[in-house]
């Protein structure tokens, strides 16, 4: 029992560095978590879409985390006038891949780690100092999560948007996009279904012109054959789904909880 | 090189050399450059106040509706200038008053660099930095006229900090009550004072040595009372920050992002600084401290604030630089002649740049020799000063060129929208976007507003415009590479 203690009391300033440093960078994760984690420049069309394909600005949620975190291992370091060139070197290559993509945060919050934990490890800290900076990384993270969580697809527009006998793609929100592809299987082709990256950039210009209820929507819609629509009414999709409600070739068959399911009407 | 130069100094050296070449140039880059987008109605609008005599209280550019009550004019003071530079010589001299603004703010930032650090080529080094940070935004405006009372404050603080020579701070108040007058970013004043009086209390645990910084800033706040508006100007500018429409869709009020060109000048200084501070022995003090961190934030919260960064920056990078970079000094010769000749080069390359000049320069390509930018609609100004407006209805134009267009066609033609994007509610500015993308409501929104004839640009407005070519009761009036103007039928 006092040997396990001993080794216990030796082995906490060992790790206690590492799980702070680990609790710092953790809602560096948090983005990805909903659409995927992939190493990415920004994209100016995805953009509008998701956050997350912005460049890291301070309007970015919790935008100023990564650079709460850049600048504690600069102050520690700076105060100590100790930090190793390869600290350096991995602050900046992070820091660049969070800055060109917020969701490359987890680029930088890889990167971080060493660095982090180093700086930590060489300050005396009180004991419950890192209980403080647990805490307020899993804070950060479980705000992060709640912020950026997609809206839920109710299990009615699910069914119907698959029971529709209509034939043709789904076009639908692309958050829903690839969990509405597993309910089909192979019945029917989904848009988007491999996420942002399984389309062409021209259709994610239309889909954006789509969405944002551009005059040509309908048009648009036709060309990508698309016999059943999936929308966000009460969010990102709200001026199509207005515009797809009052029209004569669309028949609503959800229109429930915002979201709006429809289908091309006969004729 | 140190500041504090041999008794026995040629007439002109190489220090001169450093100095002169560091003003010029920034009196050169914005000489030679063609006008920017946010003048036309500032020249508008002196020429307005002084004809009539008296302050302009409303909006008669713009067709748009405007929001509710009496519109404020803080720049009244900079509309007056950039009206009297017009009218001693139009736009060449309005570009050439600019650029003398704008290299007697260098001057101040070098003066406040040198005073920080004491050694004058690393402090010509870092005004390049600094204005190299602010280039993309030192066109004729009224925010431009702001820079060199910005810079006084830095110096003065400098000067307060490093020689203990608080004289300056005594201009401080008289310069706030012209800035309230001449642009809204006076409140970065306050926050430099601000930050200095709250880093002189950490520093020395004592609320009494801030005094001097907070008594400052409390003449400073009643110096920016001073303006027609009284605390209307405080309320309009903390109105037009929380604008949902100027923070969202002007871009150089969005944040500083790694994608632009400001952005990685900005985030390079950041890098460049850290660099810099790991390598110098001494230690930033807290005021410094507090200032890069509130003014780091404020550039990368807003492309306009990085020019504000760039100023503050110098004198600080200056000074760690002269510590953490070997003082080498010069064992070369001053060469009076040679130095003479240089300035007389860099003189003359000045003069050479004004505006009234380089339109004769062979080697510059012949859309560098204007003074207007490549894509400034002349064309559609002049098709429009021959053409009378419908006798009902408004014009729809493309936003960007609303300043030129009201400057070259008002009063017979009426725009709709321009720059000021605080005059109009945001729904008419969602309105406008939704008739421009266009939405699936164009049509009714342009029956609403009454528009009656469309300037519109073909790089931007290319849907619209394939829309109208085939749309009943609407004709094309004029075309060019840049821009197209379509009448509703019942017009010319």
């Amino acid at each position: 029992m006092v040997a396990r203690s001993a080794s216990a009391s030796r082995l906490l300033p060992l790790c206690a560095p590492w799980l702070a440093a680990v609790m710092a960078v953790l809602p560096l994760f948090a983005p990805e978590v909903w659409t995927g984690f992939r190493l990415a420049p920004s994209d100016i069309i995805l953009a509008n879409l998701s956050f997350a394909e912005q460049p890291l600005s301070v309007r970015t949620p919790l935008g100023l985390w990564p650079f709460g975190v850049a600048l504690v291992w600069f102050g520690l370091a700076y105060w100590r006038r100790d930090a190793r060139a390869w600290e350096a070197v991995l602050v900046l290559v992070g820091g660049a891949a969070a800055l060109a993509r917020v969701g490359n945060q987890w680029v930088f919050g890889l990167l971080m780690l060493a660095p982090l934990a180093r700086q930590v490890g060489m300050v005396r800290w009180r004991p419950w100092s890192f209980g403080v900076i647990a805490a307020m990384g899993l804070a950060a993270t479980a705000t992060t999560l709640v912020v950026t969580r997609p809206p839920e697809l109710p299990p009615s527009a699910i069914q119907a948007a698959l029971t529709s006998p209509v034939t043709g793609t789904v076009f639908a929100d692309w958050r829903w996009a690839s969990q509405l592809q597993s309910k089909a299987a192979d019945s029917r082709t989904v848009l988007a279904r491999g996420g942002l990256v399984s389309e062409p950039a021209d259709y994610w210009l239309d889909y954006l012109r789509v969405t944002q209820g551009h005059e040509r929507w309908a048009a648009l819609l036709r060309d990508w054959r698309v016999g059943v629509v999936v929308m966000d009414a009460a969010g990102q999709d709200r001026k199509v789904a207005e515009l797809i409600k009052n029209s004569a070739e669309w028949r609503v068959l959800v229109d429930a909880h915002g979201t709006l399911v429809a289908e091309r009407a006969p004729g | 090189m140190s500041v504090a130069g041999s008794r026995s100094e040629p007439w002109l050296t190489i220090r001169h050399l450093w100095v002169v070449i560091t003003v010029a140039a920034a009196f050169i880059g914005p000489a030679s450059s063609p006008i920017g987008p946010d003048i036309w109605w500032a020249l508008l609008r002196g020429d307005w106040m002084a004809n009539h005599g008296r302050l302009l209280g409303f909006d008669p550019f713009t067709s748009a509706p405007h929001v509710d009550g009496p519109i404020l004019n803080v720049q009244w003071l900079a509309d007056l200038f950039f009206h009297g530079l017009d009218a001693l010589g139009g736009l060449p001299m309005v570009i050439t008053g600019t650029a003398g603004v704008i290299a007697a703010t260098y001057a101040l930032v070098l003066g406040a660099a040198v005073t920080a650090s004491g050694h004058l080529r690393l402090s010509c080094v870092a005004v390049w930095i600094a204005y190299a940070l602010g280039a993309s935004n030192l066109s004729p405006r009224p925010q431009t006229l702001a820079y060199p009372i910005f810079a006084l404050f830095v110096f003065a603080l400098m000067r307060s900090e490093w020689r203990k020579d608080t004289r300056l701070l005594w201009l401080l108040p008289p310069a706030t009550a012209v800035w309230a007058n001449v642009h809204g970013s006076f409140f970065t004043g306050f926050l430099l004072l601000g930050c200095a009086a709250a880093g002189r209390v950490l520093e020395t645990r004592s609320l009494w040595a801030a005094r001097p910084y907070a008594v400052t800033l409390a003449a400073c706040l009643a110096g920016s009372l001073v303006n027609p508006y009284g605390p209307g100007a405080l309320v309009y500018i903390a109105t037009i920050g929380s604008n949902q429409v100027i923070r969202d869709f002007v871009t150089e009020w969005t944040p500083t992002t790694i994608t632009s060109s400001e952005g990685i000048m900005f985030f390079g200084s950041l890098v460049l600084l850290a660099a810099l501070m790991f390598r110098a022995r001494l230690r930033l003090t807290a005021i410094e401290m507090i200032l890069l961190l509130v003014f780091a934030y404020l550039a990368w919260s807003s492309v306009r604030a990085v020019v504000w960064w760039g100023v503050l920056l110098a004198p600080i990078l200056a000074r760690i630089a002269g510590d953490a970079l070997p003082n080498r000094q010069s064992a070369s010769r001053d060469l009076p002649l040679l130095n003479a000749i240089i300035i007389a080069g860099v003189v003359m390359v000045a003069v050479i740049a004004l505006p009234w000049n380089k339109a004769s320069i062979p080697l510059l390509p012949p859309d560098k020799r204007g003074v207007l930018t490549d894509d400034t609609p002349v064309g559609v100004a002049a098709y429009l000063n021959a053409h009378d407006p419908p006798a009902v209805g408004r014009m729809l134009n493309h936003q960007p060129w609303g300043g030129y267009l009201e400057w070259a066609t008002w009063p017979r033609h009426q725009v709709f929208l321009d720059g000021r994007i605080e005059l109009h509610p945001n729904q008419v500015w969602f309105d406008y976007l939704d008739m421009v993308f266009p939405s699936a409501h164009w049509r009714a929104l342009v029956a609403q507003y009454e528009v009656r004839y469309m300037v519109l640009s073909k790089a931007e407005d290319g849907d619209l415009i394939a829309d109208l070519r085939g749309e009943p009761g609407w004709r094309l009036g004029y075309e060019d590479d840049l821009a197209t103007v379509f009448w509703a039928s019942e017009g010319p």
